[in-house]
């Protein structure tokens, strides 16, 4: 599958309280495209650091609603924190899945679609298509719940599971193939809106 | 348990005051105690990172939730997480509280905190972080105050600590630990 395709699928499984964080480029641009929502975080710039601001949305989350803030009479939801990451995000971020697996986001899953390259600045080559596997870095960087699939029913089967165990943080290596799945426009949100949006969702379902 | 002064309390306590109530951290020598304040104190979430621009990242993921974040760290960091203040933190109006241990400046031992500590500042002004240096003890009762303009701009603020804040202090218990 592609990574549109990756994303496709992973857009039909989220809870409509879930919050996605998206990688710079291509990502965002296809997330956009095929389910934007208010409760997506288009990362623009910073590469690298998808994950990172997950992290931090999953454990600010995490504290409030261990703190049992209700939400006005409307039912608590139990949202996790879906990071759809790259492969070359990763290696310029490496320190992450260190993080990940000693600090241990519950509410967080980080989906890592590996097409083997750098895809917004030309497809080159990154070390994933030099034999580095993230999912062995990831497994011994202590997160348990690493996972390494390309097939979109091994994705639906983990990510629903996921999502449902809420006791993460899991971390899904899904291969993709390169290339854009079709033309992409660029997103025509402000990021004051986008930072808006993400902050206005959490509030309505969690805090 | 760990080791501080009086002179961290006051500081740690007027960070608190000023609502912080998550924090980042890469160690530098002169933020021990405070460091060591932080990890000891359960009403605030506080998560070691691996380099300065990773914690940026978490910070910003962290405001987004709900929460009102510092990064403690030394100003050499600044340089490792120039792009994301830049993209990220600037780009989105993101408030930052960032506790800046300067080294580099007077009293500085050591060659290597040079170039980057004579040019802290200009980085912080080209950043357009609205920044405060903490000379001495009588600074600390502003340090609310400073925070709270990062909540109400949405915008990052930093308070510098040169070496000379710390008197003679930080030296020994850097010693002892």
């Amino acid at each position: 599958m592609k990574r549109a395709d990756a994303i496709e699928e992973i857009m039909k499984i989220i809870r409509d309280w879930d919050i996605v964080v998206s990688n710079l480029g291509h990502p965002s641009q296809e997330l956009y495209k095929i389910k934007h929502r208010e409760g997506n975080f288009y990362m623009l710039g910073s590469m690298g650091l998808a994950s990172s601001i997950g992290i931090g949305i999953s454990l600010a989350i995490e504290r409030s609603l261990k703190e049992g803030k209700k939400q006005r009479g409307k039912k608590r939801r139990e949202s996790m924190v879906v990071v759809i990451d790259g492969d070359g995000s990763i290696l310029m971020n490496f320190g992450t899945l260190a993080t990940l697996g000693v600090v241990r986001p519950r509410r967080l899953v980080l989906a890592v679609l590996d097409n083997k390259s750098y895809g917004s600045t030309g497809f080159q080559k990154t070390y994933t298509c030099m034999g580095l596997d993230i999912s062995e870095v990831a497994k011994a960087c202590g997160i348990e719940k690493t996972y390494k699939l390309k097939e979109k029913s091994g994705l639906r089967k983990v990510l629903r599971k996921s999502l449902n165990e809420l006791n993460g943080p899991y971390c899904i290596v899904v291969e993709v193939e390169k290339g854009l799945r079709e033309e992409l426009p660029p997103i025509p949100l402000k990021p004051r809106i986008i930072k808006k949006n993400i902050k206005n969702f959490i509030r309505r379902w969690i805090l | 348990m760990g080791r501080y002064s009086d002179i961290d309390k006051k500081v740690y306590d007027r960070i608190k005051e000023g609502g912080v109530n998550f924090v980042v951290s890469v160690p530098c020598k002169f933020l021990a105690g405070l460091i060591s304040l932080v990890e000891d104190d359960k009403e605030i979430i506080h998560i070691p990172v691996t380099r300065e621009e990773e914690g940026i990242g978490i910070c910003v993921g962290a405001f987004l939730g709900g929460m009102k974040p510092a990064i403690f760290m030394q100003n050499s960091g600044l340089g490792n997480s120039l792009n994301a203040i830049m993209s990220l933190v600037n780009l989105y109006g993101i408030p930052i509280v960032f506790i800046i241990s300067h080294r580099g400046v007077e009293g500085e031992r050591f060659i290597a905190q040079k170039p980057m500590g004579s040019i802290t500042k200009d980085i912080l002004n080209i950043a357009d972080i609205l920044w405060i240096e903490m000379k001495d003890q009588r600074g600390i009762p502003e340090i609310p105050r400073i925070i709270k303009i990062a909540w109400k701009r949405e915008k990052p603020v930093a308070i510098l600590f040169p070496i000379k804040f710390w008197g003679g202090q930080a030296n020994k218990k850097g010693d002892k630990a």
